[in-house]
């Protein structure tokens, strides 16, 4: 699973996610990508369980690029505990995406396949995505 | 070398109001501009663009733009720099165009057309595409319509480079002879980059995850 091997500070704030994605939200390797319409945070678990769904699915013969890290680290405080003791452990890593954001590429296999992988990769993410073609592009859509 | 006509309009109201009100109309903003050319504002119609460069060279397809201009018409020998696309739709939402001058050199990007199916890749094998455009110096008459590729003899672990490109002298190639265009590579599923710095966290929760995803994997 995705996480940072070290960090410079351990907790990290909340934040808020807004806005679109002016980085990483275009095609760069692959010949298809699965874009985020939505901004929300892909936890190490999910972006894994997605991976997985997609190579499973085309078993081999592509290429996949994974777009996003989880760099955000994100505290949870023990089950039954009283409020205050300070902030919470490191529970798990988040990968924050804006709408925009192009969460995998993927090349070296038919239109087909990679919509199909795709759907499979969407059901893992929680949040809303669409293929895009590097085709689709070529000549004004 | 392809040349085509294209009729656009001049638009007057600058600025994002101006150019979305060119959009409901149905039409897409765009701009010329080039070298002794007054940068001018057009609105120009998908259907008749995407007519204009369905030729050979596709988008370095020469395009004469013709439009009214204070009661004169205008004709400006032009190429399509740029074309924006909305992030979300990936519909245009504006083009660029530069007038050129038919004897002054121009950088143009040409497309590599890849043709045959390599042996690697029935023996399993991934084709990469690393480079999918050349960068060329030459006269506008003399632009490429694109660099095609036989990769039928190309096996695993293979290459072709800048190199093996049919050379001319009508045009001089911006890259290194010896970058790869196009490679075939071993039948397995890669991970790029991100993977990179995945191990080596020492939170507990981390741990805790890693061990959940070992049973997953299994």
């Amino acid at each position: 699973m995705l996480q940072p091997a070290r960090t410079k500070y351990r907790k990290l704030h909340k934040g808020r996610i807004r806005g679109k994605a002016t980085k990483g939200a275009s095609m760069a390797y692959g010949e298809f990508g699965l874009q985020s319409l939505e901004g929300g945070k892909l936890t190490s678990r999910q972006i894994e369980a997605a991976r997985i769904a997609i190579t499973r699915h085309v078993k081999r013969g592509a290429k996949l690029w994974i777009r996003v890290f989880p760099h955000k680290a994100i505290t949870k405080k023990p089950a039954e505990t009283r409020m205050g003791k300070g902030k919470g452990d490191v529970d798990s890593y988040v990968a924050p995406v804006r709408r925009g954001t192009m969460i995998y590429e993927i090349s070296g296999l038919p239109l087909d396949l990679a919509k199909e992988a795709f759907r499979l990769a969407s059901h893992k993410l929680p949040v809303k995505t669409r293929l895009v073609s590097r085709h689709e592009g070529d000549l004004l859509g | 070398m392809a040349q085509n006509t294209l009729e656009v309009s001049v638009r007057k109201r600058p600025g994002k109001s101006g150019a979305k009100e060119v959009r409901r109309g149905g039409n897409i903003p765009a701009v010329l501009y080039g070298k002794g050319t007054e940068p001018t504002m057009l609105a120009v119609n998908p259907a008749a663009l995407k007519q204009a460069l369905s030729t050979e060279a596709g988008e370095n397809t020469l395009l004469e733009i013709t439009y009214k201009d204070d009661s004169s018409e205008v004709k400006k020998l032009s190429l399509l720099r740029e074309i924006q696309y909305d992030f979300l739709t990936s519909k245009p939402i504006h083009f660029d165009f530069q007038a050129l001058d038919i004897n002054k050199k121009i950088t143009v990007n040409v497309p590599v057309k890849i043709t045959g199916k390599a042996k690697g890749i029935k023996e399993g094998g991934i084709l990469e595409e690393i480079l999918r455009d050349i960068p060329v110096e030459c006269l506008p008459k003399d632009i490429p319509n694109s660099f095609e590729l036989d990769v039928t003899d190309l096996d695993i672990g293979h290459s072709i480079h800048v190199s093996a490109l049919r050379v001319s002298e009508d045009f001089h190639i911006l890259k290194d002879d010896d970058e790869t265009i196009v490679t075939i590579l071993a039948p397995k599923l890669e991970i790029e980059a991100p993977a990179a710095g995945a191990e080596g966290a020492a939170e507990k929760a981390a741990e805790g995850e890693e061990k959940a995803q070992g049973g997953e994997e299994k």
